[in-house]
């Protein structure tokens, strides 16, 4: 028979090739199941080799450890070496407390890709191998000694004072330029603060002190951080205790939000026109009410001048009446009310404005004189590394990295694509720890 | 050969027969019976079991049995927490620095404590991860008159292991086994009995 020919018609005398293989595929499949696939895997139990004092397995004391998680100084709580619970370290003076971004660090510490010490990955030169810190910190010596003053140190936010003093001391030492990179920031608060304050170092607000809060696109619900929202949740409780009262929640914003839906008034306004709107609110409170000290000051009133209410309550679709009424809330609860801007407004191109008119209502409210806002809980903010990044990528793009150091960022998992930075690394010898 | 052939047909049934009735048969009772070898030969029979004195051939009286010691000697945990623990190679070494020095295994194992790890012993008692156990809850469990449910004395006020209830006579195996079935069902037979008054729900096991 032609062996390219499939015959229909099985040869009469015995098994067909097909028929065959079926077969002997059923047989091996039930013989590998009876002899093996029956049994549960054999499990080893590793006792101690010398067993602590007093330890009761399964029981275990539950054991601490402090470390900083995100920039935050956090207790870690663990049974039996396995961390479960990351929580605010009672030493932490500042009260910002943990995001969801601290709790779900924990999580790190299961994944079974983290990395367990130093590996070693040479581009094209086959796979990765285990190193170990004393290999890896003598490469780094000698390829920074090498590369002089094309070397970039790139890392994630810096939030420690004593890494950023090690990083200093080493870009004196070696001519390290250092690029400070987070995917995450408050650019336009901490430009604002810089601008209206010379220095990018935010105080923290004091929701549990105001009576009123203003939001303006603030999203503090929806984005945890900084214990600004337990802060809030202190005085939403209606059973205040003796002498203060339950606070009043506005939020002016677009986008339907958590802040906003657990506002006592929300006013729906376009991203776009919230800082106009903060800017009449100012001109209704300053100019008109001339309230706080800025009231009577020309060069304020005269920038406050386009933004009359009634003009800016028509472009932004709002009822004048209410914008009145507000400014009138606001002006009754001076040296009580608070305005925060943020969320996705802050992070549009008319953020900037909308910062800067925040910081003009909480001024002529009396927010910063009347201890609103904490400023020995000051908050540096991380800013410009966007800016620093783009920079980068454009030297990395032209050659002029000679040594790229990554320390805990990952720049091509989560900076913009449009910086191409996948296409740039290869064309800088880099080492990342 | 096509499956429409009759003798296809019923060594197909067959095979389809064999290969689910292995199934049901394997998962019904994957444990009981499960005896695997451990990395140092470890006779319980020598250590608990009960002591048979001997006179040898130099008139000497000889313990030839075990020396009776009890579970928790080693197994120290059961009463204060979940697992009833497995002895850490210390404990081993409370005898071994000045008895059986020369023996075999007692060498292998002072192999380990020289070298400073722990020996990986094989899990006999293995439920699935998905199955909270608390040695120290069973244990502990008493009734309204106080006595433990799970009976430490029989009729005649003679005492007995609590440990035997699930692991049976371990004092007289040579290589330790799985005695009972340690599925769900096993379980809840003793969990169900209305004396026991022991939870039922999901949630007590599941967690």
């Amino acid at each position: 028979m032609n062996p390219n020919e499939t015959s229909a018609q099985p040869d009469a005398s015995g098994l067909d090739r097909r028929e065959f293989l079926r077969l002997s595929g059923t047989l091996a499949a039930a013989g590998a199941l009876a002899s093996a696939g029956c049994q549960p895997p054999q499990e080893q139990t590793i006792p101690f080799h010398d067993m602590p004092e007093s330890l009761v397995d399964g029981m275990g004391r539950a054991r601490f450890f402090h470390t900083v998680v995100d920039g935050s100084p956090v207790l870690v709580r663990t049974r039996e070496g396995r961390p479960i619970l990351v929580a605010p370290s009672p030493t932490d003076a500042s009260g910002r407390g943990l995001t969801v971004r601290h709790q779900a660090a924990l999580m790190d510490l299961y994944d079974p890709d983290r990395a367990k010490g130093p590996v070693s990955v040479r581009r094209g030169k086959g796979p990765t191998v285990a190193s170990s810190w004393s290999v890896v910190g003598a490469e780094v010596v000698s390829r920074l000694a090498k590369a002089g003053s094309g070397a970039v140190l790139l890392t994630g936010p810096v939030a420690s004072p004593s890494l950023a003093a090690a990083i200093a001391a080493l870009s004196a030492h070696t001519g390290l330029k250092h690029v400070a990179w987070s995917p995450v920031e408050p650019d336009a608060a901490a430009s604002a603060c810089g601008q209206a304050f010379g220095s990018s170092s935010a105080p923290r607000p004091r929701l549990d002190k105001a009576d009123l809060v203003l939001g303006l696109g603030a999203e503090f619900l929806d984005r945890p951080a900084d214990g600004l929202e337990r802060d809030f949740a202190l005085r939403r409780s209606p059973d205040q205790a003796e002498g203060t009262k339950m606070s009043r929640f506005v939020q002016l914003e677009g986008r339907l939000t958590l802040t906003g839906a657990n506002a006592d008034k929300r006013i729906r306004v376009r991203d776009s026109q919230l800082a106009p709107l903060a800017c009449a609110l100012a001109h209704e409170l300053v100019v008109v009410k001339r309230t706080g000290p800025l009231a009577g000051n020309a060069a304020v009133e005269a920038a406050l001048a386009p933004f009359a209410v009634d003009a800016v309550a028509k472009t932004a679709a709002v009822p004048a009446e209410q914008l009145k009424a507000l400014a009138g809330e606001l002006a009754a609860a001076r040296g009580k009310a608070l305005v925060l801007a943020g969320g996705s407004a802050s992070g549009s191109t008319a953020g900037e404005a909308l910062e800067l008119a925040a910081l003009l209502l909480n001024v002529s409210l009396d927010a910063f004189s009347a201890g609103l806002f904490d400023e020995a809980a000051a908050e540096l903010l991380p800013s410009g590394s966007a800016k620093a990044l783009e920079a980068l990528a454009g030297e990395m793009h032209s050659g002029k990295v000679t040594l790229l150091v990554v320390a805990g960022a990952n720049p091509v998992y989560d900076a913009p694509a449009s910086l191409k930075l996948a296409e740039a690394l290869p064309k800088s010898p880099s080492s990342s720890p | 050969m096509s499956l429409g052939r009759t003798p296809v047909r019923i060594l197909m049934l067959v095979l389809a027969v064999a290969v689910t009735g292995s199934f049901a048969y394997a998962f019904s009772n994957v444990r009981k019976g499960y005896e695997p070898r451990q990395p140092i030969l470890f006779r319980h029979t020598r250590m608990a079991g009960t002591p048979v004195w001997q006179t040898d051939a130099t008139g000497a009286k000889v313990n030839v049995g075990g020396f009776g010691i009890p579970c928790v000697y080693c197994h120290t945990m059961p009463y204060k927490g979940r697992h009833s623990t497995v002895p850490s190679t210390a404990v081993c070494m409370n005898c071994h620095t000045s008895v059986g020095l020369g023996r075999e295994w007692v060498l292998k194992m002072k192999d380990y404590w020289d070298r400073g790890e722990p020996i990986p012993w094989v899990k006999v008692h293995d439920l699935p991860d998905f199955v909270y156990y608390d040695h120290s809850a069973h244990l502990n469990a008493k009734n309204e008159k106080g006595e433990p449910k799970i009976p430490n004395k029989d009729a005649q006020g003679k005492p007995i292991n609590q440990c035997e209830a699930c692991h049976g006579k371990v004092e007289t195996m040579e290589i330790v086994s799985v005695q009972n079935t340690f599925n769900m069902q096993w379980c809840l037979d003793c969990h169900r009995k209305p004396d026991m008054k022991a939870p039922t729900d999901c949630i007590a096991c599941h967690r």
